[in-house]
């Protein structure tokens, strides 16, 4: 009874009082006008994402991001992979470190949401190891990768491959270890690594590997500015021979 | 063989309710609408062809079917607990225990049926898509469906010892805590003493384990699964979900009438 008398005042109000002339069915039309005009203040008044907000989470421990994410943790490492395509990764003279360690950091918590995000990995490796010529950067990376799946010969190639490739001088202990870890997991390891550490001592194998590399970053790069860099990379490569 | 036959009359009543329920059309357009979302994200490129719709079509598969499991138990349960519906066929000699496990059996059969609606037509639009059915992607989308059982069984049996809203909310918690138990175990190897390994270890065999569902990263990048680990993903939710089961029961068994 007294939810009706509440009603009816309300009707009363909507209707009579102040909208004399409206029916029930013109005030919920009224209504979806008012709903539309909150919906046009929003959309007036929202701001818009910006590439720097996106950066920010990368501070974040990636495995805690992994853990809160729960089943979700591919479709996040997606989203982390389409905005990093927005970010400015040129490199700038005196700051080729920092910027190093802070798409390491991006890359990182890609990786470690979808460490078989296989395309992913071999781009940011490659392009830590020849763009930043960060090596050991580019095997911290892989090294997230290899923690998922430790059984996994192709990480482990790959990885020497970057050794072999950007290196200088390429430690020929090192890479002869991981031949033999390799050896110990499977008999089907390829040509050029029984032979590893002689192929890394040859300078012109590494240059050609270096360059195979720049050109499939290049094909592979969704962002302008990283184009450019590794064009540059190419340009110094081609003056050098 | 005498119980068997009240436990199916049951589950059928239930199933035709929450079929009727008009939370479950509203929930199944929800589904269909996000399936039309994961299917519009098919023309991004990721390197790897059709990796965003398979990546938005597995989270759609994973959310719905838990919202699915979350809301259908929630509903059978509070209407059992307001309405005090499990007293009813005490006249049948019928145990709550038995009403109850009725009840599970009903919410299970929907929640399977639903899934595997959605797992077809997961598979229609992956085949006219990409031409095939990749196999880890079809055990990760089954593997969903197992989870969301795990999570009923999981409300089912905590709700046997607080009340329903209680119960759906500690769920919850559980299937979060539940997801990242793998992460706990890796970071307890790393950085935690041995003790708190070891109770780390605890908890990853001891609590519903809902990483073990979670394959999806196999799945997406078409990794090879071994079989014997999918074996294992596959049989998991029924064997704990038994063990949850026999609690539930014995608790509504010993439960008062009037409780």
């Amino acid at each position: 009874m007294k939810l009706s008398r509440q009603k009816s005042s309300l009707i009363e109000l909507l209707e009579i009082k102040r909208f004399g002339f409206l029916d029930i069915v013109n005030a919920r039309g009224l209504l979806l006008v008012y709903a539309g005009f909150l919906l046009l203040l929003i959309y007036l008044f929202a701001p818009l994402p910006s590439a720097e907000k996106s950066n920010a989470p990368a501070d974040i421990n990636p495995i805690f991001l992994r853990a809160s994410s729960g089943p979700f943790h591919t479709l996040l490492a997606d989203q982390r992979w389409l905005l990093s395509a927005r970010l400015d990764e040129s490199v700038k003279p005196g700051q080729q470190s920092e910027q190093a360690q802070a798409y390491f950091r991006q890359m990182a918590s890609i990786i470690e949401l979808d460490p078989g995000f296989s395309p992913g990995l071999r781009y940011a490796t490659t392009y830590l190891a020849s763009i930043y010529r960060e090596v050991e950067l580019a095997h911290a990376l892989l090294d997230i990768a290899i923690r998922y799946y430790p059984d996994n010969v192709d990480l482990r190639v790959f990885k020497i491959a970057q050794e072999i490739g950007y290196q200088s001088p390429p430690r020929v202990e090192l890479i002869s270890r991981w031949v033999e870890e390799l050896e110990a997991m499977t008999d089907q390891l390829p040509e050029w690594l029984g032979g590893a550490g002689l192929y890394a001592l040859k300078k012109e194998k590494q240059r050609a590997l270096q360059r195979e590399d720049l050109l499939w970053l290049l094909d592979n790069s969704s962002s302008e500015i990283e184009k450019k860099a590794i064009l540059k990379r190419l340009e110094v490569f081609a003056s050098e021979i | 063989m005498n119980q068997l036959f009240p436990i199916i009359t049951i589950a059928r009543a239930t199933v035709y309710s929450l079929l009727r329920s008009s939370l479950t059309k509203f929930l199944l357009s929800l589904a269909l609408l996000l399936v039309l979302i994961s299917w519009a994200s098919s023309s991004v490129d990721m390197g790897i062809r059709f990796r965003l719709f398979e990546n938005t079509l597995l989270a759609t598969q994973c959310l719905m079917m838990n919202l699915l499991a979350w809301f259908f138990s929630f509903d059978v349960l509070r209407r059992d607990e307001s309405e005090k519906l499990y007293m009813l066929p005490l006249s049948t000699a019928i145990s709550p225990g038995i009403w109850q496990l009725g009840r599970f059996v009903g919410v299970i059969a929907v929640l399977i049926g639903t899934g595997l609606l959605l797992l077809i037509l997961d598979q229609v639009l992956l085949l006219s898509l990409e031409g095939s059915l990749p196999l880890a992607m079809l055990l990760q989308l089954f593997l969903y469906i197992l989870s969301a059982c795990l999570s009923v069984a999981v409300i089912f049996c905590l709700a046997a010892f607080v009340p329903v809203l209680s119960a759906v909310i500690y769920a919850v918690i559980i299937w979060v805590v539940g997801n990242g138990l793998d992460e706990l175990l890796l970071v307890a190897q790393d950085k935690f003493s041995d003790s708190a390994q070891q109770l780390s270890l605890l908890f990853y065999y001891l609590l519903p384990n809902f990483s073990f569902f979670d394959i999806s990263s196999d799945a997406l990048n078409h990794l090879p699964v071994d079989a014997g680990d999918a074996l294992f993903r596959l049989l998991y939710p029924g064997l704990y979900s038994l063990l949850l089961v026999m609690i539930g029961a014995f608790a509504y068994s010993r439960k008062m009438i009037g409780q």
